[in-house]
């Protein structure tokens, strides 16, 4: 029952239980990051779950775990682009690519520390991203999609032509600085750390919370409603004010800059070996198709919805590598090999996703929630 | 709301949220991490109590089992080369397990995992090697160039070894890296001397054919090192990328059918074989093929095109024919094959990963010996071996740390014969002389990149 | 003169092969608006079920192609009643990324059933050649010719003429009208299923006739053929065919002489140059040389 109870300013005070539930009558109530109890308690208890993790988990879980750290930064991108601004695109994995030979080059060759490398990878992805925006506004839909898989075709070419950013024989060795200041998370003995997939973990989960923030914050500024005017009725929106050329370009831009972002992480830090073969192409559109899962299982515009996208979609797999005794089928010798069933699994994931919950796990858990808080009475 | 409801529905929330965390901490606390996981393990004993080795990454001294690693496609068209490898790493350990195992004691269980090699997708090595390396003592098989690149980083933080399954000349070098025969860069430059020397072919039109990634350049490195040193001008040198990832050759084999090449020195995966000489064949461009070892397959001695390699194909390896009695450890190989690999048909990526699993044994026994399996020990194990023997299949190999090894500097060229595929695979000796012989340029060949 | 003559017909051939993969994508794009990237899929179905009739049952090669030809029609109307009708409607967007989930399905599928290894389909035709203007040209290549021309003229006589066809153009240009005189968008879509189904098991077989090419690659033609697609229109038959020709000789003839023509380039660049075509394309004239202009509602 909500009570009214006036302060001796005359301001109108909710009684606690609405102020939990997050259904203040304040339109700044509703545009907190946090806004209820509920959500502020869960964001304390996934740090300290993150704080905890490298010293409970072995290092292959580690090691996945980054991975799927990385692939959610990328997606909060991607989310961006996709999932608010409304703009297709399958060819995410090649912003991944610039901010690994950013990486390479500014941190591994020019040997400049991780702050300097990172924030190039961003600026860097960025600019690249926002050379791509133009495209966004002469093609509509499908044909962006396949100009955005020219593109990984395109990229594969120039990485394999630019020996001197990307080394010969398509491949390349990284080896980068991962210290901020006086703390390197290669080596953080004096936490009683004794593996470098530990301070890593802690390096990357870090960063994918500060992308996270980052890009909720976007979503509630007026930019963010301009991008999701731009995805819903962009002609309108044009109408009333909203420049379309700014907004997708700066789109792209922004989703570059995070891809980027995630691919220096990645390539970088945890495959520390750039494979041109890998990264674009063919496999490059895999990989952009990776994503584009991601952000349909996690749910396209939201923001943790990619972060539990990628767990899903990345760690699923490797999770399953671990057990093999779950399924008994799954095996070299036996009826499908593990690749194989990761194949299929994906994409039998992503048809039931689309067929079912298209809106994502974000749809799925807010009907959740509100089946849980009006309980007994069905929303 | 009724009162009872209101009071219900926050006590109702606590319990939700009690639940959640409890189940949390179980969950983090069931997947604990033990002091020896991470792999820095200093545990071993130098061999203080007589037959009782410490435990170690891999090692289980209740079972009495050590567990090496294989990194392996086995979802990509590579598994042409990869099964037949992997069995022979397999017959050789389940030989030495049936009498015993090494020292006698010691049985090893190989552990595979796929690292899709051949599909393009570079990244799967380091994953799989991720969820292996603590679990293993070494790395018995890495099969491709790109792959191997991409955990040396890895290998090296972990002070772990490995042996690749492909032959860059760089992987000398390497100080985790446990390389076993004479690398690409000698096979071809071995080759080219055949060639000029011994295959009527002073004077003719050399030219190469290569994959455009690491292991093509590494047969095109070689051959350019050699043609400098022979004085063999390359007429024309194509790179092609492979038809598994949506590549094409049609245009590069017309290229060299323009420039009338006579030779063609070919690197490529078996299924880009196939498909290179189907085009040659269509074209009716018939030049001496000569191929760095991983070329071949089987498939190559059949049909049409079996009867087009029998003219005008050679292949550049290393060892005895299949079946050869006269070399030592034959016998013991087909026997190893007959019992516990029977379905294997003859095939020189069975004897490799024979020959390999025989190398890799060698270094274990001597870390039994020194008392010592931890990473440490088959590390001070591999560094102090000083020879690595293979029973008269390729010459005995000056081994150590990277100071102190050297490659085989040997080749042998085989023709194809479609008739004997079922006794030796359909790979003869070209001649008598084309057994295991090193030339001069052979020796002079660096091991790099 | 006979080298202009191999890289021409030659690439022709190949080019044929490319038109044929990008009939099926026109049929689905052109009756429901979604580019169906299951065509890949669709065409190892194909293939390899010609290849289980011809080589593992022994079946002649002229029977093994129309059966292969009905199982990849009755595959395609399978996806179309699994999964496609229930995404009408939905964004072309989810649409897009339904097919490439079936992508990765139905290539599984086909490689736990028929593995990984490099398959024979045992065309009659082999690596056979037949000499014209001096040059050996594939006859597996003639013959893709051959069937893309009638099958173009077919499709053609089929939109234009026939009732099912109408039906097609007229859903695809307007749904709700289409079903308010009375056709049934379930019939429309079935057909073009079928019919994408069934020519992508064709341009499989043609793709794969040569000896020892029958592997999981071959659904990358599917990707390779977008250009083709592209250039000629998303929901143009005759354009797909053009396209096709044109970006398989183009191909050949970038092939050969970047190298030469413009070394700085390298020769890889004839890989990437059919894209570089379709970016050109998309940027100045994106509905393609015959695709119909697209005009969009406020």
């Amino acid at each position: 029952m909500t009570t009214l109870a006036t302060a001796p300013e005359g301001r109108v005070r909710l009684s606690s239980r609405s102020r939990a539930r997050g259904l203040g009558t304040r339109a700044s109530a509703q545009l907190r990051a946090f806004p209820s109890r509920w959500s502020r308690i869960g964001l304390v208890v996934l740090a300290l779950v993150v704080v905890a993790a490298p010293f409970q988990l072995t290092d292959d879980w580690l090691q996945v775990l980054s991975v799927c750290g990385c692939f959610a930064i990328a997606a909060i991108g991607l989310n961006l682009l996709s999932g608010y601004t409304g703009q297709v695109s399958l060819g995410h994995a090649f912003f991944l690519a610039v901010g690994g030979y950013v990486a390479a080059n500014i941190g591994d060759k020019a040997g400049l520390p991780f702050i300097v490398w990172i924030l190039a990878a961003a600026a860097i992805g960025a600019a690249i991203g926002a050379l791509i925006g133009p495209f966004a506004l002469r093609l509509q839909g499908n044909y962006l999609a396949i100009v955005t898989i020219a593109l990984l075709f395109l990229s594969e070419y120039l990485f394999n032509k630019w020996t001197n950013i990307t080394g010969g024989g398509g491949n390349l060795s990284v080896n980068v600085p991962i210290s901020i200041g006086p703390v390197d998370f290669a080596d953080l003995g004096s936490v009683g750390f004794d593996s470098r997939w530990q301070g890593v973990f802690w390096l990357i989960w870090i960063l994918v919370a500060l992308a996270a923030l980052l890009a909720r914050n976007l979503v509630r500024s007026r930019a963010g409603r301009a991008m999701q005017a731009v995805r819903d009725r962009d002609l309108a929106a044009e109408v009333i004010g909203v420049s379309m050329f700014r907004y997708k370009l700066g789109a792209f831009a922004v989703s570059s800059a995070f891809a980027a972002v995630g691919g220096a992480l990645y390539l970088g830090v945890i495959q520390r070996n750039i494979s041109v073969s890998s990264i674009s192409g063919i496999q490059g559109f895999v990989l952009s198709i990776t994503f584009v899962a991601i952000i349909i299982a996690g749910g396209m515009g939201s923001v943790w919805g990619s972060i539990v996208g990628a767990l899903i979609v990345q760690g699923l797999p490797q999770a399953l590598a671990t057990q093999p005794d779950l399924l008994p089928f799954v095996g070299d010798d036996k009826a499908i090999t593990l690749t194989s069933f990761n194949n299929l699994l994906f994409g039998v994931l992503i048809v039931v996703f689309l067929l079912f919950e298209p809106q994502g796990i974000a749809a799925l858990w807010r009907r959740l929630k509100a089946r849980i808080t009006a309980w007994p009475s069905r929303p | 709301m009724s009162l009872s409801q209101s009071r219900t529905a926050p006590v109702r929330r606590k319990v939700l949220a009690g639940g959640l965390a409890l189940a949390l901490a179980v969950s983090l606390a069931a997947c604990g991490r033990s002091s020896d996981s991470s792999g820095n393990d200093n545990q071993g004993t130098s061999g203080g109590k007589t037959g009782e080795l410490a435990a170690a990454p891999g090692f289980d001294p209740t079972t009495k089992t050590i567990t090496l690693g294989v990194l392996t496609p086995t979802s990509t068209t590579a598994k042409l080369i990869s099964d037949p490898l992997t069995a022979g790493n397999k017959a050789f350990y389940d030989q030495l397990n049936a009498s015993g195992g090494i020292d006698g004691k010691y049985k090893v269980k190989l552990e595979v995992k796929d690292n899709k090699y051949g599909s393009g997708d570079n990244t799967a090595t380091a994953t799989a090697y991720g969820q292996m390396k603590d679990n293993v003592v070494a790395f018995q098989q890495v099969l491709g160039t790109d792959p191997v690149h991409s955990i040396l980083s890895d290998l090296e933080d972990d002070n772990i070894i490995a042996a690749p399954a492909t032959l860059d000349a760089e992987w000398y070098q390497e100080a985790n890296l446990m390389p076993i025969m004479a690398p690409y860069q000698v096979e071809v430059a071995n080759a080219l001397w055949y060639y000029v020397n011994k295959m009527d072919g002073k004077g003719k039109k050399v030219c190469t054919l290569t994959s455009d990634d690491g292991y093509g350049n590494a047969g095109l490195n070689g051959v350019k090192f050699a043609a400098g040193k022979l004085n063999v001008d390359l007429t024309n040198t194509q790179k092609f990328k492979s038809a598994l990832t949506g590549g094409s050759y049609d245009a590069q084999v017309q290229s060299l059918q323009q420039s009338n090449c006579d030779a063609v020195f070919l690197t490529s995966l078996p299924s880009d074989t196939l498909g290179i000489f189907n085009a040659a064949i269509s074209k009716n461009f018939a030049p001496m093929w000569i191929g760095t070892s991983p070329t071949w397959i089987n498939l190559l001695a059949a049909g049409d095109v079996g009867k087009y390699s029998a003219e005008h194909y050679v292949v550049a390896a290393e060892g005895p024919e299949w079946g050869d009695m006269s070399v030592a450890g034959m016998e013991k190989m087909l026997d190893a094959v007959k019992k516990y690999a029977p379905k294997t048909e003859p095939n020189f990526y069975f004897s490799f990963g024979y020959l390999q699993a025989m190398a890799m044994s060698q270094i274990l026994a001597k870390a039994v010996k020194d008392g010592d399996l931890s990473r440490d020990g088959v590390m001070k194990a591999m560094n102090s071996i000083g020879k690595l023997t293979f029973d008269g299949a390729v010459a005995d190999q000056k081994y150590g740390a990277p100071d102190d090894r050297e490659p085989q500097r040997e080749t042998t060229i085989f023709k194809v014969t479609p008739d004997t595929v079922k006794t030796n695979g359909g790979l003869t000796l070209y001649a008598k002389d084309a057994m295991n012989f090193t030339s001069d340029v052979a020796k002079q060949v660096p091991l790099t990149n | 003169m006979s080298a202009l003559a191999d890289m021409v017909l030659n690439g022709a051939g190949a080019g044929a092969v490319w038109a044929l993969v990008g009939l099926g994508f026109v049929i689905i794009y052109k009756s429901t608006g979604v580019i169906n990237f299951a065509q890949g899929g669709l065409m190892l179905v194909g293939a390899y079920v010609a290849y289980n009739m011809h080589v593992t049952w022994g079946w002649p090669f002229w029977v093994s192609i129309p059966g292969a030809v009905i199982v990849g029609a009755l595959v395609g109307m399978l996806l179309e009643f699994l999964v496609l009708r229930h995404m009408i409607g939905k964004p072309p967007f989810s649409q897009l990324m339904v097919t490439l989930g079936l992508l990765f399905v139905l290539q599984e599928i086909c490689a736990n059933i028929w593995g990984l290894d490099q398959l024979d389909l045992a065309s009659p035709w082999g690596n056979d050649t037949v000499s014209i203007l001096g040059a050996p040209i594939r006859v597996d290549g003639l013959w893709t010719i051959v069937l893309a021309a009638i099958l173009v003229t077919g499709f053609f006589v089929f939109f234009r003429y026939s009732r099912i066809g109408l039906s097609m153009r007229a859903t695809a240009l307007d749904f709700e009208a289409a079903a308010a005189q009375g056709i049934n968008p379930r019939t429309v879509y079935q057909a073009s299923w079928a019919i994408a189904g069934a020519v992508a098991a064709l341009a499989a077989v043609m793709a794969a006739a040569a000896p020892n090419s029958l592997t999981p690659a071959l659904q990358l033609s599917a990707l390779i053929a977008f250009p083709a697609i592209i250039l000629g229109g998303l929901d143009s038959p005759a354009g797909a065919i053009v396209g096709g020709l044109v970006i398989g000789i183009g191909n050949n003839i970038a092939a050969r002489y970047f190298g030469d023509w413009m070394p700085w380039l390298g020769q890889s660049f004839a890989g990437v140059f059919p894209y570089v075509i379709m970016i050109a394309v998309l940027l100045v004239r994106p509905y393609g040389l015959f695709g119909t202009k697209e005009v969009r509602r406020i």
